[in-house]
């Protein structure tokens, strides 16, 4: 008989095989006696750099901004990135500016991130949208490690531009979501992969005529999310009513581990606009929440 | 020389006639036709290759090979099935994917297969429910089916599924729906001749039926289950 055992080894054999030799960025969050959060690790090599922390969600969370000093993605390049958020910490982690990944020969560019919240934390990992210049080649994972009572927020948003107007695509996308609890059992896979030429064919049910897509995850395992759902409802359909080159849907994830939205638009700065109203929304309805984790 | 005995046994399978459910559902058909997105033969076929290469391509023949892989072991099926309800495909088409499962468990019951039957137990016992994929997977190859053979069953019973929801919603006619099986029968050759996805790299990327199915705001009422 053929080995099958598929639940969560395999997958998680991914995760813990990360070279930690080879992180760029490892973060950990911590809360101080005081109440607040604050970055009690940190190391960022190239191509990263991290400014210091400042507050951004509530006066006692912390938000970090990680900046590329590179100008992008190339072809070849392994992005490592680890993120660790203490029980009860409050913390925010964005980019600057959107990441370009560059036109590549034959290899491919590699992202990962590996997210892990313990009990009550709160962590959003929201960098800028990445841009797919002709032939660039991604293949990027997130891993994240939910513990009860946490909630970690993540949202990606994917261009593909044609710079110079000559019917050229991006080579190839795969963006991969794997989120377990804390016993290591897998809760939630979310995977898009994509050959460039494909999307520029418009293929009803996959793309169509849109040019950008993204998702926003709200990974909430043991958390009471209807009453968000019942807003971001309200928010979606106002925005798919107004707009006619936005495309959104949103749905409850496997295993009640919280929400996704998925957008489709046209071109980017329709995409950043949901992203953010999205987020204004979260931020309105989970505040109450996060006073709660701060306070306790 | 072909196996007509084995073929046989994946015509009977394969067949509309054969009571599997499957004709309740459109895989998001229906939304995009409400949405005026699918609306002749060309934009349909583009919709049906979508779900071929990025949905059942993609997914469901890795889940059908894993299950076929995993002999009479219970507990393989379960861990198989948890992947699969792992997924984040939108709620109506894991709902679909759950109904076609068990509908398809208890034809085989009824039909006296003792593999469904221990099927049954184990959901009983469990409470638990299971993917369509896993059950084709599993219970085909007791049958006498081998696993090209499953695969091709699996993809003929979608994709005529679909074709089927695309005639009975007018998008198209009888006519164009034999030249959509024709031409789709050269795609799925191929894809049914190329490597076989492993776990990992098991994927579905039809976006814009994920969404049309996530909508909230989801207008009057609907001929299909999804």
């Amino acid at each position: 008989m053929v080995e099958v055992s598929v639940t969560n080894h395999d997958l998680l054999e991914q995760i813990y095989t990360i070279d930690s030799n080879k992180l760029q960025v490892d973060l950990n969050f911590e809360r101080s006696h005081s109440g607040s959060t604050f970055l009690s690790r940190q190391y960022v090599s190239y191509p990263f750099h991290l400014g210091r922390t400042l507050n951004h969600l509530t006066p006692t969370g912390a938000t970090a901004i990680l900046q590329s000093c590179s100008g992008g993605l190339f072809e070849h390049e392994r992005i490592g990135i680890k993120i660790h958020a203490c029980s009860n910490t409050t913390a925010h982690i964005g980019n600057a500016a959107a990441t370009i990944v560059h036109t590549m020969g034959n290899g491919y560019a590699f992202s990962s991130a590996h997210i892990e919240a313990e009990s009550d934390a709160y962590l959003e990992y929201i960098p800028n949208l990445t841009i797919l210049f002709p032939a660039a080649r991604l293949v990027s994972e997130i891993e994240v490690v939910l513990h009860p009572g946490s909630i970690v927020v993540i949202s990606d948003g994917y261009l593909s531009h044609d710079p110079d107007f000559s019917d050229s695509a991006f080579g190839f996308l795969d963006v991969k979501l794997t989120v377990y609890d804390e016993k290591r059992s897998l809760l939630v896979r979310d995977h898009f992969n994509i050959e460039g030429c494909i999307w520029n064919r418009k293929l009803s049910g996959l793309s169509g005529s849109f040019t950008a897509h993204g998702n926003i995850f709200v990974l909430a395992k043991d958390n009471d999310i209807k009453k968000l759902k019942y807003h971001l409802d309200n928010l979606i359909t106002q925005i798919f009513n107004s707009c006619l080159r936005v495309d959104i849907g949103i749905g409850i994830l496997p295993n009640r581990a919280g929400i996704v939205v998925r957008i489709l638009s046209d071109g980017s700065a329709l995409l950043r606009y949901v992203l953010s109203e999205v987020l204004k929304v979260l931020h309105q309805q989970i505040g109450n929440q996060i006073e709660v984790v701060l306070s306790s | 020389m072909p196996n007509i005995a084995n073929l046989l046994i994946c015509l009977q399978q394969a067949d509309s006639f054969f009571p599997s459910g499957a004709m309740a559902f459109s895989w998001g058909l229906e939304s995009l036709v409400k949405d005026n997105i699918v609306t002749d033969i060309d934009s349909f076929q583009d919709f049906l290759e979508a779900q071929i290469l990025y949905r059942w391509s993609s997914f469901d023949r890795g889940i059908i090979s894993i299950a076929f892989k995993a002999g009479n072991s219970m507990e393989q099926l379960a861990s198989i099935n948890s992947f699969v309800e792992a997924m984040a495909s939108p709620p109506l088409l894991q709902e679909g994917s759950r109904r076609l499962g068990r509908a398809l468990v208890e034809v085989y019951v009824k039909l006296g297969l003792e593999a469904a039957k221990q099927i049954q137990l184990h959901l009983a016992r469990s409470s638990s429910f299971i993917h369509l994929a896993v059950v084709q997977g599993y219970l085909w190859p007791s049958l006498g089916m081998d696993e090209s053979e499953c695969h091709a069953v699996s993809a003929h019973t979608a994709y005529t599924s679909i074709v089927s929801a695309a005639v009975r919603l007018g998008v198209i006619g009888h006519l164009d729906a034999q030249r959509c099986l024709s031409r789709m029968r050269y795609l799925l050759e191929k894809v049914l001749l190329s490597p076989v996805p492993n776990l990992n790299d098991l994927s579905c990327s039809t976006l814009m039926v994920d969404i049309a199915t996530l909508r909230p705001y989801e207008q009057g009422s609907r001929f299909f289950a999804n």
